[in-house]
């Protein structure tokens, strides 16, 4: 049986490295996003293997879901453009590359004057050297570093069991997130929301997916399928953020789940989307940053400390906390798929990514039609 | 007895995901393969499932594993579904004839008005 597991447990080793190569190495950006979805999946798997079904869940929502979902919109957004510029511009830049070239190595465009100074320079050979060498050597010095530490794992477990009653939640993982490290969290929700921001910022994308939203509006299918599971995901997410201080569970996780039953929306065109001038989103959207920066504000007179919780109320305070780190995370998320700003007009790098085809090695055209390898057609 | 009854649905369920993955890698057109990864997966599943429950375990555990089942196929139909349309509506046309028509250029996709 213990020789079973090993073998299990190698080969989802195995297949996690052969992945991250294959991701690496590809050329094929539709491949790539493909597989990072598998890669999330057989992550979590690899996390369930490891007895932490909290990062598990969180990994299959975040990491293989909702990122999945964004990098697939991405996609999308960029072969539409592609397909808009090949027929709009006609300079040798936005030519489709033969899918004989698809593949090989681009040719560095040195002497072209249109591409940004940081571009070009990004091209000279020595460079790319260079910045490889200097990348490697960091990377050495940092394991270097870390390898130097003193190893405290065995200790933080017991560190955690011994003081968990302080934190009013028995399960460790919500203890360690919100209240030993709250600060970290805090400074997580803080990247969201920025993100959030930063979109809003180049938002040009939501006419767009308004557009799209129409387009799709016609299957009764996805339909079906969007009106029923959605109860079910907002029950069980609702679920998650109550077990959260008890078992496996939490605002990310709840969160994440939250925004995949908008994603599933937005993508049936069951909901609009709305632009960062609503009042409601943007409320929403900063309601865990800011309620959390003011439970930790307001509870100093009594603690002393940012982010300290008063003795007897740590419970209410932390679940008052989730559930609007909850709310939050899944309105950014939502946001973030269906406010992808759209591709700049001109950027020739992005023309020379061949970012379409199927994994089986055929071409795809931006318009989903299948391209012949080189020799077929005769 | 439950126990051999278990592992044979198990290995079932084991087989029909070989069967299902063989067919995405082997047939010639996306409707071919999603007809093989469909089809297979779903049942390939739920005799996994299906193996799973007769183990002792909470009722809970049974119905929530029951519940997996269903929505995988719920999401697997539709999925199934979404790329069969948007694929005709992409024009990717199916293959039609034999095997051996396939490997002949001549009978190849697009080819055949």
């Amino acid at each position: 049986m213990m020789a079973l597991e090993w073998i299990l447990d190698g080969l989802l080793a195995l297949l996690l490295v052969g992945l991250v190569a294959r991701i690496m190495f590809t050329r094929n950006l539709f491949e790539a996003v493909v597989l990072f979805i598998a890669f999330g999946l057989s992550l979590s798997l690899a996390w369930v293997r490891l007895d932490a079904p909290d990062v598990a869940l969180a990994e299959a929502a975040l990491g293989a879901g909702v990122t999945g979902a964004l990098f697939l919109n991405a996609y999308h957004r960029l072969a539409r453009r592609r397909e808009e510029a090949g027929m709009d511009v006609p300079s040798p830049t936005t030519s489709q590359p033969s899918p004989e070239s698809r593949g090989s190595r681009q040719r560095p465009h040195q002497g072209d004057d249109s591409a940004p100074l940081l571009r070009r320079i990004g091209r000279v050979p020595w460079v790319r050297w260079g910045l490889a060498v200097a990348t490697a050597l960091l990377a050495t010095g940092l394991a270097g570093l870390l390898l130097g530490l003193p190893d405290r794992a065995p200790i933080l477990p017991a560190l955690i069991s011994d003081h968990l009653d302080e934190t009013g939640v028995s399960n460790p993982i919500t203890g360690v997130l919100l209240s030993f490290r709250a600060y970290d969290t805090l400074m997580e929700l803080g990247v969201l929301v920025v993100a959030m921001v930063a979109v809003w910022s180049l938002d040009r994308g939501s006419r767009e997916f308004a557009r799209h939203g129409e387009e799709l509006r016609r299957q009764p299918v996805l339909d079906t399928l969007a009106w029923n599971v959605t109860p079910m995901a907002v029950v069980t997410g609702i679920y998650l953020v109550w077990a959260g201080s008890y078992t496996t569970g939490g605002a990310f996780q709840a969160g994440a789940l939250l925004a995949g039953v908008g994603v599933l929306l937005a993508a049936a065109g069951l909901i609009r989307p709305v632009t960062s001038a609503s009042p409601g989103i943007r409320i929403l959207g900063i309601l865990g940053l800011a309620l959390f920066t003011a439970v930790g504000l307001t509870t100093m007179p009594w603690t002393g400390v940012f982010l300290a919780y008063p003795p007897g109320t740590e419970y209410l305070l932390i679940l008052l906390i989730e559930v609007a780190l909850t709310v939050s995370i899944a309105v950014i998320l939502v946001e973030l798929f269906v406010d992808v700003p759209a591709i700049p007009e001109t950027d020739p790098e992005l023309e020379q990514i061949h970012p379409t085809g199927d994994p089986l090695g055929r071409g795809l055209a931006p318009d989903g039609a299948l391209i012949r390898k080189a020799g077929e057609d005769e | 007895m439950i126990d051999l009854i278990s592992g044979l649905c198990l290995l079932a369920g084991a087989f029909f995901f070989l069967a299902g993955t063989v067919g995405l890698l082997r047939f010639p057109d996306i409707y071919c393969r999603l007809h093989a990864l469909t089809k297979a997966d779903n049942l390939g599943l739920g005799l996994v499932v299906l193996g799973l429950i007769l183990q002792p375990m909470p009722w809970s555990s049974r119905a929530q594993l029951v519940l997996t089942w269903l929505l995988v196929l719920a999401a697997a139909a539709t999925v199934c579904h979404l790329l069969g349309r948007s694929s005709l509506q992409q024009g990717i046309e199916p293959v039609r004839g034999s095997g051996r028509d396939r490997t002949d250029p001549s009978l190849r996709e697009g080819s055949e008005g």
